[in-house]
């Protein structure tokens, strides 16, 4: 009975545009004055987020991508990938799908990736003779394949929620990177072959002026990226050296940030830190009424009754993930769901890692799937089309996921190989 | 009236953003001191423990600066569909709601904060009262409630619609 109460009162407010933070709130302090427990435990768990070394680094990853996308390293790094890949057959979209994943990594969320890489790149892929419809299904889906690529928040705070080693989850992302990329370069290729599309000259010069150009910018990166996947740092001192190395970079040798920009930049970093971070706490308290109360338990003993296997229950959670993608963002799902769901899914013996692989592609469709495919919106919005448009030009991306998805959710190695190899597991 | 709306803005504004760059800047150089003189072989064990009271604090003001831009994550399938004067109902009721919601935060904060500083409680490494930390719940549940007012005195909803701007100062 209290239990239905409760979901109302959740679903009710959500619908009403409360913000996630004041709902999961409000319903946790409910919770809390139903079985008498006094409020002041849920400041207590909010704070037992300063447990959690693993948290600064969102911080940090968000002031490095707000100092790149505002100075001139994002540029400089899209202009360096469409030298050197856009004259491979298949280049123009292999440059825009290395971009995207460069820049919603770098930005954490991927409209602002969108945005920014297609404006640069679209006007490309057009001119280079590639349909409007493809162009745009392209440039809208690659933009969502970002959220796997270190640095990115939606892995950073999966972690962090269902306490899962998030250097792990990153390596377990490289595999299914390189399996939806080259489904979606494959297809790319099929499509230039069909509409006879030229490619671009190869010019070395060219490549070198790009380097030369972008060398500071290309080599963040690479050390951010290859200090994590080495196992050389932990993800919040790479976070700590980017940024240092981000500021100087900006304002000393590209000059295209002034340190009269800095209260500027802070207090936009300060408002997405905010943002994600007050939900993160509320969340901790949530779960501590969720696992004191058994919960979780309940809900796992009751799901492997009535589930009698593994494939089934994925079965069920990916429809499911699918479903809420499309009603709600990535990070209000992860705060939602992943406290109840990777209990079960352990329970289930499926591990914590490869169920945040597959949590976290499923969203990536949810990204792109009418009515509320964020991605869609903002596309509509940056390239002046309108919304059916674009969902039409997304279908045969949405077809390569899904099979990408498929793929992933029964083949356990694909995300796990890599993990065993690196000793992360 | 107006006038002190505009001023009150404005001061919680220069707040934020002060407040903001500081302890971003002294946040980042803390930890990159920490990775520097750990290559050293000199640990910092108080380098991470000021960190991750920076980031509450950080957290905290952040949301307040948030609920400034109207950019909090919020749901709201109901409230988008609406206009007119429904609409105008439920834009109210959530500001209420939100406002109150502050308030009890800010009662509950003023509690914590009163039974940490009479326990003495200090952290491990860098024997920080624990309660300079926890002053953040309180301070920031202030801020927020004085926002979400500004808000509805502006008449506007507590989250933007989608192409909506951030009101200039």
């Amino acid at each position: 009975m209290i239990a239905a109460l409760i979901a109302i009162v959740f679903v009710g407010l959500m619908l009403l545009g409360v913000p996630l933070f004041a709902v999961i709130g409000t319903v946790t302090a409910i919770c809390l004055i139903a079985t008498g427990a006094p409020l002041t435990i849920m400041a207590q768990q909010m704070f037992t987020m300063t447990d959690r070394t693993a948290l600064p680094a969102i911080p940090l990853f968000l002031l490095i991508s707000t100092l790149m996308a505002d100075g001139s390293s994002a540029k400089r790094l899209v202009n360096f990938v469409r030298a050197s890949v856009g004259w491979m057959p298949g280049g123009l979209p292999l440059a825009t799908l290395c971009a995207c994943l460069i820049f919603a990594a770098l930005a954490g969320m991927t409209p602002a990736a969108i945005i920014a890489v297609g404006a640069m790149i679209y006007p490309g892929l057009i001119q280079g003779g590639y349909n409007e419809k493809f162009s745009l299904g392209f440039v809208t889906s690659a933009g969502s394949l970002g959220i796997l690529v270190p640095p990115s928040i939606v892995v950073l705070i999966f972690g962090v929620v269902g306490e899962v080693n998030i250097e792990a989850l990153f390596i377990a992302g490289v595999v299914p990177i390189i399996i939806i990329s080259a489904l979606f370069t494959g297809y790319s290729l099929f499509i230039g072959a069909r509409s006879g599309v030229k490619r671009e000259q190869f010019s070395a010069g060219d490549i070198a002026r790009k380097i030369y150009e972008g060398f500071w910018a290309i080599l963040l990166p690479i050390g951010v990226g290859g200090g994590i996947y080495s196992g050389a740092v932990t993800v919040t001192q790479a976070a700590a050296i980017g940024a240092v190395y981000a500021f100087i970079v900006e304002i000393f040798f590209y000059r295209s940030l002034k340190l009269r920009d800095l209260p500027r930049l802070s207090r936009s970093v300060g408002t997405m830190v905010g943002l994600l971070l007050v939900i993160i706490a509320v969340t901790f308290s949530f779960n501590w009424y969720l696992t004191t109360n058994g919960i979780p338990d309940t809900l796992t003993q009751w799901i492997v009754a009535h589930f009698h296997s593994r494939i089934l229950f994925l079965l069920t959670v990916n429809l499911l993930f699918l479903f809420l993608g499309c009603l709600m963002d990535i990070l209000s799902a992860i705060f939602i769901t992943v406290p109840l769901l990777l209990p079960v899914a352990v329970a289930m013996g499926i591990d914590p890692i490869h169920f945040g692989i597959i949590f976290i592609i499923n969203f990536e469709i949810g990204y792109l799937t009418p009515p509320v495919g964020i991605n869609l919106f903002t596309a509509s919005a940056a390239f002046k089309k309108p919304v059916v448009e674009v969902s039409g030009a997304v279908l045969p991306f949405l077809g390569l996921l899904l099979a990408a998805l498929a793929l992933i959710t029964y083949y356990p190695p694909i995300t796990l190989f890599l993990v065993k190899l690196t000793g992360n597991m | 009236m107006k006038k002190i709306g505009t001023f009150a803005d404005r001061a919680i504004w220069i707040f934020e953003t002060s407040f903001l760059t500081v302890a971003i800047a002294v946040m980042v150089a803390t930890l990159f001191a920490q990775v520097a003189f750990g290559m050293l072989g000199i640990s910092l064990a108080w380098a991470g423990e000021l960190a991750l009271y920076l980031m509450v604090w950080i957290m905290c003001i952040g949301a307040s600066a948030a609920v400034r831009s109207r950019s909090h994550i919020a749901v709201g399938l109901i409230a988008d569909k609406l206009t007119g004067l429904p609409a105008r109902i439920v834009r109210v009721a959530v500001l209420l709601f939100c406002f109150f919601l502050c308030v009890g935060a800010f009662i509950l904060g003023v509690k914590y904060v009163q039974m940490t500083y009479a326990a003495g409680l200090r952290s491990v490494a860098a024997r920080l009262p624990m309660w300079t930390v926890y002053a953040a719940l309180p301070v920031a549940s202030a801020l927020m409630a004085a926002r979400v007012i500004l808000l509805a005195a502006r008449g506007l909803a507590i989250r933007a619609r989608k192409g909506e701007k951030e009101p200039e100062l």
